[in-house]
Parts: C-alpha cells; sequence; structure tokens
C-alpha cells in the first residue's frame, strides 16, 4: 500500500506537486494519468525515496522508502527503461542489484527467464532495444518478489506481445492482493488494465476513483435513439431535464437520462423506436473533460503543421 | 512468457523486519560492498584502467631507472644506491595514478550519466551505505592493482639494472620493497577514493576530472610558483605532496624541507581522501537523485 498525505514538491517558483492526498490500495491495478508535466514521475520519485518531498509525506507499507528494510521485497519499480550502464551485461546489472539483498544468483535467472531475456542475459546492456530495455527493468523490479509495483510507462517501446504480457503480469500481481501503480499515456490500454483511475493535473488530484465510476460520469456516456417521428419523445425527455441533441433526421443523443429511462419514455409517449443503444465514453474521451483545464503543454488546435 | 512472477505460492505478505543495530549495518555493508564489486568488475573501464596501469609500472619504472642510472654515471646527479622498488613508485605516482584516477572516476559518475542511480539507489537507499561500499571494493581493488603494478615494476626496474651498461648501482632489499610497494599501493587507493569523492559530490565525470586535476597538480605549481613561505607550507599538504612525503623516496619529486615526515604525510592524504568522500556523502543525502 502506498499512503501519500500532503504530499508536495516545488522546485523554485515552480509547483511540480500540489499537496496530495492518496492511497494506493492493494489488491487492484491503479492507473496514474495526467498530462506532461503533471507531476506524475515527481510523485513516483518521491514515493521511491529519490526526491526528497518540499513537504507531506510519501509512505509504502507505513514507512518513507529510505527507511524500509530490504527495500526490493517492499517495491518493485520501473521509472526508465534505460537506466543501466551500457557496458554492463543484463545479468551483471541485477546480480548487482540482486546481492545487494542477498537475493541468490538462481532468482535472477529466474527472473530473465519471465521477462524473456534469458537469451541476451549476456549482452551488453547499451545494445538492447527500447522494448529489451523495458524487459529488463521489469525484470529488476521481480527480483524481490515486492509486494508493490510501481511502474512508469511500462509498454512504452514494447511491442504487442510485449504489451499483452505486462497487462497479464499486472493483472496477476493485483489478483495475488499486490498493490500495482501504474502511469501511462495510453488511455486504450489504462482502459483494458486499470480498475482504480488516479488522474493529476498541475501536480494536484483530479480523480481518484474507480474506472466504471469514471467512464459513467463522462458526458459522453449517452443514449442513441432513432426514431421515424420522435417529437413526443423529445418533449418528454426535455420535461425530465434531459441534455437532447438532433444529429440528423430522425435521430437522437440523449444525456443524463439512463437507458430504460428513455426506454419507459418512448412506450409511454407511443413513439415507435427503430434504435435505442447506449454509447459508451471512451477513457480517452473521459480523460480529456477531465484535464482540459489542467493541460500545460497543449498544441495549438486546428495550426500549421 | 508467462506472467507468473513467482517461485513458490506466496502470498503478498510482509517480511519481518531485521532489528535495527551494528549486526545489521555491517551485514548490509558487506552485501552493498559485494554488489559494488560486481558492478566494478563488470565494466571494461575497470579492466582497461588495471591493464593501462601494470603497462605504465612495467615500462616507466625501468624507463626511470636506465635514466636515472644514466644521469648517475654522467655525474649529472651524485651517484647512490637506486632501490629497484623506487622506481615502481616514481612510476606510480608520476604515470600509474593517471590510470587508477580514470578507472575510480566512473565508479559514481557512470551511474549518474546512465541513469543507473536510481536503480541502485532503490536497493540502497542508505545513501552513505551506497558510497561507503563504493569506496570499499574500489580502495580494496586499487589497493590490490597497486600491489600487482608495483611488483610488476620493481622487477623490471630490477631487471633492467642488471644490465652491464648500468650494473653496479641497482639494489633489491626484499623487505625494503615490500614496504614500497605497499605504500603505494596505499598512495593509489587514497587517490582513487579522493576521485571517488569528488566524482559524488559533481557527478559529472568531466567537472570531477578537472577538479581532481586542480587539486593534485594545477594548485601546488601555482603555488610554488607564487612562491613565498606561505605558498610552500600550504603546497607540501596538499594531496600530491603529503603522498610523495609518505612513499617516501628521494627519486619522486627531491626532497624539500618543508616536506612532512611519512607518517604525517600520510596523514594528511588520508584527511583530503577523507574529506572529498564526505563531501560526496553530504551531497548525495542532501540533493535529489
Amino acid at each position: 500500500m502506498i499512503t501519500l498525505q500532503g504530499l508536495s514538491k516545488r522546485y523554485g517558483d515552480t509547483v511540480a506537486v500540489d499537496s496530495l492526498d492518496l492511497e494506493v490500495r492493494p489488491g487492484r491495478v491503479t492507473g496514474f494519468l495526467g498530462p506532461n508535466g503533471a507531476g506524475k514521475s515527481t510523485t513516483m520519485r518521491m514515493i521511491l525515496g529519490l526526491d526528497r518531498p518540499t513537504s507531506g509525506r510519501a509512505l509504502v507499507d507505513g514507512r518513507p522508502y529510505r527507511e524500509l528494510d530490504r527495500p526490493l521485497h517492499h517495491v518493485g519499480a520501473v521509472l526508465d527503461a534505460r537506466a543501466v550502464h551500457p557496458g554492463r551485461s543484463a545479468r551483471s546489472h541485477l546480480v548487482a542489484l540482486a546481492r545487494t539483498h542477498r537475493i541468490p544468483d538462481r532468482r535472477v535467472d529466474e527472473v530473465l527467464d519471465t521477462v524473456g531475456l534469458a537469451g541476451a542475459a549476456r549482452r551488453r546492456a547499451g545494445a538492447f532495444s527500447l522494448g529489451m530495455g523495458q524487459r529488463l527493468g521489469i525484470a529488476a523490479a521481480l527480483l524481490g518478489d515486492p509486494r508493490l509495483l510501481v511502474l512508469d510507462e511500462p509498454v512504452n517501446g514494447l511491442d504487442p506481445d510485449g504489451v499483452r504480457w505486462v497487462r497479464d503480469l499486472m493483472r496477476s500481481m493485483a489478483d495475488e492482493g499486490r498493490t500495482v501503480f501504474v502511469s501511462s499515456h495510453l488511455m486504450s490500454e489504462m482502459q483494458l488494465t486499470a480498475d482504480h483511475l488516479v488522474v493529476i493535473g498541475r501536480g494536484r488530484l483530479i480523480t481518484d476513483a474507480p474506472l466504471a465510476e469514471v467512464l459513467d460520469n463522462s458526458a459522453w456516456s449517452a443514449v442513441r435513439v432513432r426514431a421515424p417521428h420522435p417529437e413526443d419523445l423529445v418533449t418528454a425527455l426535455e420535461a425530465e431535464g434531459a441534455g437532447v441533441e438532433r444529429p440528423g433526421a430522425g435521430e437522437l443523443v440523449v444525456t443524463g437520462v439512463p437507458i430504460e429511462r428513455v426506454g419507459e419514455l418512448a412506450h409511454r409517449a407511443g413513439v415507435a423506436l427503430h434504435e435505442l443503444s447506449p454509447r459508451e465514453a471512451s477513457l480517452e474521451q473521459a480523460y480529456r473533460e477531465l484535464t482540459s483545464d489542467s493541460v500545460q503543454y497543449a498544441a495549438p488546435t486546428g495550426g500549421r503543421r | 512468457m508467462t506472467p507468473s512472477t513467482r517461485s513458490g505460492p506466496a502470498p503478498a505478505a510482509a517480511r519481518p523486519d531485521r532489528p535495527a543495530g551494528p549486526a545489521r549495518a555491517v551485514s548490509d555493508l558487506a552485501a552493498t560492498a559485494s554488489s559494488e564489486w560486481v558492478k566494478l568488475r563488470s565494466v571494461r573501464s575497470t579492466w582497461w584502467g588495471a591493464a593501462l596501469a601494470l603497462g605504465l609500472s612495467a615500462t616507466v619504472a625501468p624507463l626511470t631507472a636506465v635514466a636515472t642510472v644514466g644521469n648517475m654515471q654522467q655525474d649529472r646527479i651524485p651517484s647512490a644506491d637506486v632501490p629497484a622498488s623506487e622506481m615502481a613508485v616514481y612510476a606510480a605516482v608520476w604515470a600509474v595514478q593517471f590510470a587508477v584516477i580514470a578507472l575510480a572516476l566512473p565508479v559514481m559518475t557512470s551511474e549518474y550519466s546512465s541513469r543507473s542511480v536510481h536503480p541502485a539507489l532503490q536497493a540502497v537507499p542508505a545513501r552513505v551505505r551506497l558510497l561507503a561500499a563504493k569506496t570499499v571494493a574500489l580502495m580494496s581493488f586499487v589497493f590490490a592493482c597497486g600491489l600487482v603494478t608495483g611488483t610488476a615494476g620493481t622487477l623490471t626496474a630490477h631487471l633492467v639494472m642488471l644490465h652491464p651498461l648500468i650494473e653496479g648501482y641497482g639494489t633489491l632489499d626484499p623487505a625494503g620493497a615490500a614496504a614500497d610497494v605497499v605504500r603505494l599501493s596505499a598512495y593509489l587507493a587514497l587517490v582513487a577514493a579522493l576521485t571517488l569523492g569528488a566524482g559524488t559530490a559533481l557527478r559529472s565525470a568531466a567537472a570531477a576530472l578537472a577538479a581532481v586535476s586542480a587539486l593534485l597538480f594545477a594548485l601546488p605549481a601555482v603555488l610554488v610558483l607564487l612562491g613565498g613561505r606561505t605558498g610552500v607550507y600550504v603546497a607540501e599538504r596538499l594531496p600530491l605532496s603529503a603522498g610523495v612525503s609518505f612513499v617516501d623516496s628521494a627519486f619522486v619529486m627531491g626532497r624539500s624541507e618543508a616536506a612532512l615526515t611519512p607518517g604525517a604525510g600520510g596523514m594528511v592524504l588520508l584527511c583530503w581522501a577523507a574529506a572529498a568522500l564526505a563531501a560526496g556523502a553530504l551531497v548525495l543525502t542532501r540533493r535529489d537523485a
């Protein structure tokens, strides 16, 4: 479990992280989202004791990271896939990490096998592709069989097989009762993987809610109706306070009313329906709504290329 | 590829903490030093540095012997015994130590340039322990290199001084030679520690190299050039002169009246290395990684 209490980080006048309060719970995959510069990486670095908070605390299993006894058994983390000496072999990199915790070399070969790098174990890490670097980072994270996994953009650079493998790994870790905290820019990926979402913007917490709730609350979630003569239904819907758009003749997009209620109203008004279907928001759309106010580095829309 | 991560059916349960105390601290330092030794031996720069050190000692020591005896034969310097091991000491100070600096420089700076400092600190969040373990591994390795290269320099200098053209000057006293080789090894190990400390404090190899070069070579030259008693007094207490006093060989730099005794020189050099490491530890613990 990760606990953040009023966690803040300031660099001079810039506030990177602004009093975050958060609990990341075990047994589920928590997705960590936010625009570039929102403070995701800084938050993760403070959780791992690499950066010192300006104020507040980041606790892992109830203690600051720096006070953990044998931290690799608590937390496995991948912040940066390329954080390896380019001249060192993958295996030596892992053996060096393992020695700090008296983890036997046997375990190193085991995790190399798990991530599919057994064949490249003795190659210099500088020659690795980005995807292989990710796998090596994940191997290092798994070394101590940790209860908590912290991953920053883990599928960056992975091939489709690798993406699927990371997804399955996170799922199985969470199902085993471990805590999985993962940041990503890929909304489609998060929608498949995460159970719970934490969204930050400009260093502040925007949302901390289950994935399903975030999607349901999106304005994009709507009901699509096709009817040859919908006028009576429109009147009834508007009386209920629903939002009704009419993108085309005989076509309605209804927001603010559950789909069941739309069906009942149509029945009562005697309107024949050709279609009644839910339009589900994607995480991409929900995320855009949540963060539209806090994007720092937006490209000019419709601008020149 | 399977997503399975465990070797056994271990649920995600916490491991009990070990009781804190000196026993745990020593055990952790030993484990971390072992990790640092793996890092040291698994990069080429270490072995290039060691090979360079050996090559320099085995060539510079006999060349110095030839030059020294030649000067004596032509009465350019007073004749005296030329102990083979002191030729190795000369080579250590004027050649081998550059290889040692090159070897010690990346021990910390490469962690920053490759960002492998992040996984390193995740495994060892006690940062002073990380630096202490690097110091132990590096100094041990450099000391061992000093013993090997010093012995090689002594033997090659001895062999060359058996040549009929320059024979009659060289001496090889086993006890004295052993003491010389141990002293030059200690000198090199302390220079390595000084370099490690500078690298930790400055984080960049270029900056650390500039700082170490300035402190070891440029600053004493400037001070002596300026002259005056204060300049000489300070210069004798900088790492290079203190180290030369410590290795105690008249051949390395010529005897200065202001020179420290070997014991005092050793202490002063030790203090410089300790100060550099302390500065490194301060930066390492205070600054964000």
